[in-house]
């Protein structure tokens, strides 16, 4: 939320002055106005039109009592028709501390270029007393741009006959992590519903394929687009958090609780029935507790497999109640389960690691380079296009006692 | 965690001193003297994932992707970055780094030495700061007196300058007088007022004045006004509110105290300051390269040393040690904290943070359930992070009145103890332990962990560092030679969790492989796999209870309804209305509505006795509750429809779960084993006390434990997490 606005200029006798503000009052006092003002102006002056070696850059600064934080961009224009042969002035927005200032920032920079353009184009705004009728007065641009800001997140104001200013609020989101190959992912929303022509052929194709079964190369195969330009489409819909990515699920991997498993068994935020109503799709729907029992007889040691057998032998066919795919995605998504992943390590090739000399271990093969224990089986799978099964068979051509198995 | 470093980048890039004394802002140093503009570098890594080949890979197509689009923009202002790129943050700051070196104009130097520009105006290599003239600095880095011990914050895209100004005070001291009086005010108050001075003091003062003021060629005039080191950081855009306030609250604020403390007692940053500005002024005459002037600076003032060592421990996200030359001299240790270990699984798009240890399991969690960082529960263990010797060598080498005690902690403490149990065996006061240990956590030298032992399991951590795998193997090799190499130590333990026990070879390697043990929990390479569990009720115990409650009830109403029919005989109404009205006139004859009235009551009367004869009727239908050996199996046709039932918090129940828990305990026979349902369920039977604390807490053997615990298999919930 933007607190206030101002327009402040440099002005050759007077010093740092604010011109235009609002609402009024906010920044420096104007008669017939007699609210308390955000911060005292004298203070932060030196901040808003700075030294000229500070100027033309995204400025930002807090009051002393750290209440409201000021976003400006002093721009200092050199002309010989001006006094002291430049114009500085800075376009500032106040806002709360604590609010998210990275939605701003674009605002503070597209007003400083866009005033700067029409400076220089018609001396908008140092000769703006002796304005003419057809375009607005500062002011009110000012009281504008504010509320449209604030109300609808974007505003697009005609200033005179040649410049329209339009901005908008974008959200700004954390980076998100890279899209690997052996990814899967899964979308959050439905992308038919808000897909149009004019969305880009390459992710239109991409998201036909998201379907939370299949891995990222597959999609890639399948849609029939290079690799790269998928992961590229991924990380688009990921950073819009449009979908989530998974892991491979197969019933040779091993999930386990995290302590967030507490969570479900005291069913916070009603998860339980939430789960229920997700998994409960093969035969009759059973009692909340069913699911409870299934995820704290998941462990560390246990594949899918082995789990489903151990339930099989204790009377409850899983199968038939449950879709299990579904269970873990579930699991995985809220936090509850982790994936255990496999990873393989070769004593001769760690140890030609540490020495710098490279080694050509016996049967290692395509498979050496991942024998360091960073590269888990679901990225040999996709990248050397190998079953588990065929992977182990490979390791076993190491040499005898070289290569170890470590679940993590 | 000594990886843990790596992970949390501080972002600082420079610390530059300024000062403003009555001629005017100074700027006095800063420190590195050329700073890296560029941005500092991200942990590409997210979750648990090891890999990042593809990741980078990824990155350079992407910034062929980004440059044929920054080609096509027209102006060099970024005004809406999310549109239409892809990889936001990297590029903006890639942008950024590369915008200051267009705009560097030639007479820039970056170099070491002097030179004359176009102009023929002599450039002096230390008067600029990143792209910025110092001249420009030094106005914008002293700040008004309202910002006198208040937070700055500026930013100058890309940088951030953080600082704590300090300012002299008003009446024109540093220090404010020492008086007995003022001393008993508290610290906000300014007491003008000199009362009656306590002369040790006062003679003290009046000396530290005059040593002042000779260095200062006895002329006050030129006296420092403010002082203000501010730290300058670059930092990604997304973190930028949360690291500024981390390194503010802990490094920034404390430094600048010290300082003015330093300041106050010996005019510290004063007399430092002046001399940094000399020794620059005659460089600058004598036109003496930047590399001779700064190493001249370092050696010469114990100031811009501090300011170095701070920059170079804090941008390392280590611990600062400084040592400022005052009279006492300061002593000062500046970190920015770092989590002694995860306490959740980190989700996938939360930064790596490889190598911390990953445990549920928190000491500074109290008995109430809150954590608060005060507090060391008295059952954890001390694991330190590195070689006993070496951290006692480095404690020695600090030399504070700490120091005893805390080598005389790091040599009583062993993983495998817990503080209790090392209060205990030497006698020594627990609280005290207490203290200390928590001394060595804060500052990194140890974590408290669940007390290790060869009965519990331990899994390799899914947080574990493998990149580190080869040089922490050759470690390994090193600390213990007759072992399996840890590759295989780590597959065997993650292969299926067993007791601990099962994997020394015999009862004598139990000592070394405990050892191992702590070694490979220092790096984190395993955690504790623990167990936790739930009350579960079967239908068989909800059908008793809820039998009873029926019985109970009927029960009641058999009583009851003896006297309600005996009131009703003799038209006695328990209504109220009805023993109002009766004493007016007790024979009068009934009115209609007094008729009414009565029948009503009848009827209800009625009503009452027909669904109690019902309820009991269908009371004496329900099947009576057997009680089974295997409440679990209990096959009878009335349990069909109920299902199992899992106490939240068995530490507040309702009435029903106190039965549930009631009806269970008089099951076990065994006094022993019901006492101890009884003391387990509410305090461990909660999923977040692990059942492996139970031995240590309740001062019992594990075994005994155990044997115990499977007497209530059949009823609990168990799950295994770390």
């Amino acid at each position: 939320m933007i607190q206030g606005m101002f327009f402040a200029r440099f002005l050759p006798q007077k010093g740092t002055k604010v011109v235009h503000q609002s609402p009024p009052g906010c920044i420096v006092h104007e008669p017939g106005v007699d609210k308390p003002r955000f911060f005292d102006f004298e203070t932060m002056a030196e901040y808003i039109i700075p030294r000229q070696a500070f100027c033309n850059r995204y400025v930002t600064i807090c009051d002393p009592d750290n209440k409201y934080r000021i976003l400006g961009h002093p721009v200092c224009i050199k002309d010989e028709k001006y006094e002291r042969n430049e114009f500085m002035f800075n376009f500032g927005i106040v806002i709360d501390v604590e609010a998210d200032k990275m939605p701003y920032e674009a605002v503070v920079r597209r007003l400083a270029s866009t005033f700067t353009e029409m400076e220089i184009q018609n001396q908008f705004l140092s000769q703006e007393h002796v304005s003419t009728k057809d375009s607005r007065s500062i002011s009110a641009l000012l009281e504008i741009i504010k509320e449209d800001l604030n109300n609808y997140n974007e505003c697009m104001i005609p200033v005179d006959d040649a410049n329209t200013i339009n901005m908008k609020l974008f959200p700004i989101y954390k980076h998100p992590p890279p899209v690997k190959s052996w990814h899967v992912p899964i979308s959050k929303m439905k992308f038919s519903e808000i897909m149009d022509d004019t969305w880009d052929l390459t992710m239109k194709k991409v998201i036909l394929h998201i379907d939370g079964i299949k891995d990222v190369r597959r999609i890639a195969h399948d849609a029939d687009v290079a690799l790269d330009l998928t992961k590229i489409a991924l990380q688009h819909l990921l950073y819009y958090d449009s979908i989530l990515m998974l892991d491979m699920f197969m019933f040779g991997n091993i999930y386990a609780p995290t302590p967030s498993i507490n969570d479900f068994l005291s069913d916070k935020d009603g998860m339980q029935d939430e789960c229920a109503n997700y998994v409960y799709i093969n035969g009759p729907r059973l009692s909340n507790q069913y699911l409870c029992s299934l995820f704290a007889t998941l462990c560390s040691s246990r594949t899918l497999k082995e789990w489903l057998k151990l339930h099989l032998d204790q009377g409850f066919p899983v199968l038939n109640y449950v879709d299990v795919r579904r269970f873990i995605q579930f699991g995985v998504i809220k936090g509850l389960l982790y994936r255990v992943h496999k990873y393989t390590v070769s004593s001769q090739y760690i140890k030609s690691i540490v020495s710098g000399r490279s080694v050509d271990i016996q049967g290692g093969g395509a498979l050496q380079k991942y024998a360091d224990g960073c590269h888990c089986f679901d990225q040999i799978m996709v990248e050397q296009n190998m079953s588990d099964q065929k992977i182990m068979e490979h390791l076993r051509k190491f040499p005898k006692g070289d290569v170890e198995i470590i679940y993590r | 965690m000594a990886n843990a470093k790596d992970t949390l980048n501080p972002g600082l890039c420079a610390i530059a001193l300024a000062i403003r004394s009555r001629d005017g802002p100074r700027f006095v140093f800063h420190y590195p003297p050329h700073p890296s503009t560029k941005p500092t570098e991200r942990e590409l890594r997210f979750g648990t994932e090891l890999d990042t080949e593809p990741a980078e890979a990824d990155d350079q197509e992407q910034d062929d992707y980004d440059s044929d689009e920054s080609e096509l923009e027209e102006s060099s202002y970024l005004d809406m970055p999310a549109l239409g790129k892809l990889d936001l943050n990297e590029k903006m700051q890639k942008q950024q780094q590369q915008l200051p070196k267009q705009k560097r104009h030639v007479g820039t130097p970056d170099g070491d030495d002097h030179y004359n520009d176009k102009k023929g105006e002599h450039v002096v290599p230390w008067e600029h700061l990143f792209e910025f003239p110092t001249a420009d600095l030094e106005s914008i880095l002293t700040p008004s007196r309202a910002f006198h011990k208040k937070k700055f914050e500026l930013s100058l895209d890309p940088l951030h300058f953080v600082a704590y100004p300090m300012h002299i005070r008003e009446d024109g001291l540093w220090k404010k007088k020492k008086t007995k009086k003022s001393r008993r005010a508290t610290k906000e108050t300014d007491d003008p007022e000199p009362g009656p001075e306590s002369g040790e003091a006062k003679s003290k003062e009046k000396k530290d004045q005059k040593a002042g003021n000779t260095s200062e060629d006895g002329d006050d005039s030129g006296g420092m006004l403010m002082f203000n080191v501010a730290f300058i950081l670059n930092l990604p855009k997304d973190e930028e509110d949360e690291r500024i306030l981390e390194i503010y609250e802990h490094v920034i604020r404390k430094f600048n105290k010290a300082l003015n403390h330093a300041q106050a007692s010996n005019n510290y940053v004063w007399r430092e300051s002046e001399v940094i500005i000399a020794m620059k002024e005659k460089a600058r005459e004598e036109r003496r390269p930047m590399s001779w002037l700064w190493t001249e600076i370092l050696l010469k003032s114990t100031l811009a040393g501090a300011i170095r060592d701070v920059f170079n421990a804090i941008s390392n996200n280590k611990i600062a040690t400084l040592h400022l030359a005052t009279t006492p001299p300061v002593d000062l240790s500046l970190q920015i904290p770092v989590p002694p270990y995860l306490t959740s699984f980190p989700r996938s798009d939360d930064r790596a943070m490889l190598g911390l240890l990953l445990t549920s399991s928190n000491a500074t969690i109290d008995e109430e359930g809150n954590e608060d960082p005060s507090y060391l529960n008295r059952h954890f263990a001390l694991l330190l992070l590195d070689n006993e010797e070496k951290i006692i060598a480095e404690i020695q080498a600090d030399n504070t009145e700490l120091s005893p005690p805390l080598i005389e902690c790091i040599r009583l403490c062993s993983p495998t103890l817990s503080f209790l149990q090392v209060a205990q065996t030497h006698n020594i006061e627990l609280s005290s332990l207490l203290i200390l240990a928590q001394h060595l956590v804060y500052w990194r030298r140890a974590v408290a962990i669940r007390p290790l032992h060869a009965r519990e399991m331990y899994i390799v951590s899914p947080n574990c560092d493998s990149r580190k795998l080869p040089a922490a193997n050759f470690a390994w090799k090193k600390a213990f030679p007759l072992a399996p190499s840890l590759p295989s130590y780590l597959a065997a333990l993650s292969a299926a969790p067993r007791p601990y026990k099962t994997f020394s070879p015999s009862k004598n390697h139990r000592p070394t492989y405990l050892e191992m043990l702590a070694w490979a929990m220092r790096g984190g390479w395993v955690t504790q796999l623990c167990t936790f569990a739930w009350i579960l009720v079967w239908p068989e115990i909800l059908y008793e209870v809820q039998y009873q409650l029926k019985a109970g009830a009927i029960e009641k109403a058999k009583n009851k309804p003896a006297s309600g029919q005996a009131s009703t005989a003799s038209a006695e109404s328990t209504d109220e209305s009805g023993a109002e009205k009766k004493p007016i006139d007790p024979n009068a004859p009934l009115t209609t509505e007094q008729a009414a009235e009565q029948a009503r009551l009848e009827r209800l009367a009625k009503k009452a006795a027909e669904d109690a004869a019902e309820f009991a009727a269908e009371f004496a239908k329900m099947p009576v509750p057997v009680a089974t050996d295997h409440p679990s199996h209990n096959p009878a046709p009335h349990l069909k429809n109920l299902s199992p039932y899992i106490i939240k918090d068995p530490h507040k129940v309702n009435h029903e779960e106190s039965l549930y828990i009631a009806a269970y305990g008089k099951r076990f026979t065994d006094p022993k084993i019901r006492d101890c349902w009884f003391k387990f369920c509410s305090k461990y039977f909660n999923g977040t006390e692990a059942l492996e604390m139970i031995a240590l807490q309740e001062g019992m053997k594990r075994k005994e434990t155990w044997s115990i615990l499977m007497h209530f298999q059949e009823i609990i919930l168990v799950c295994k997490h770390w």
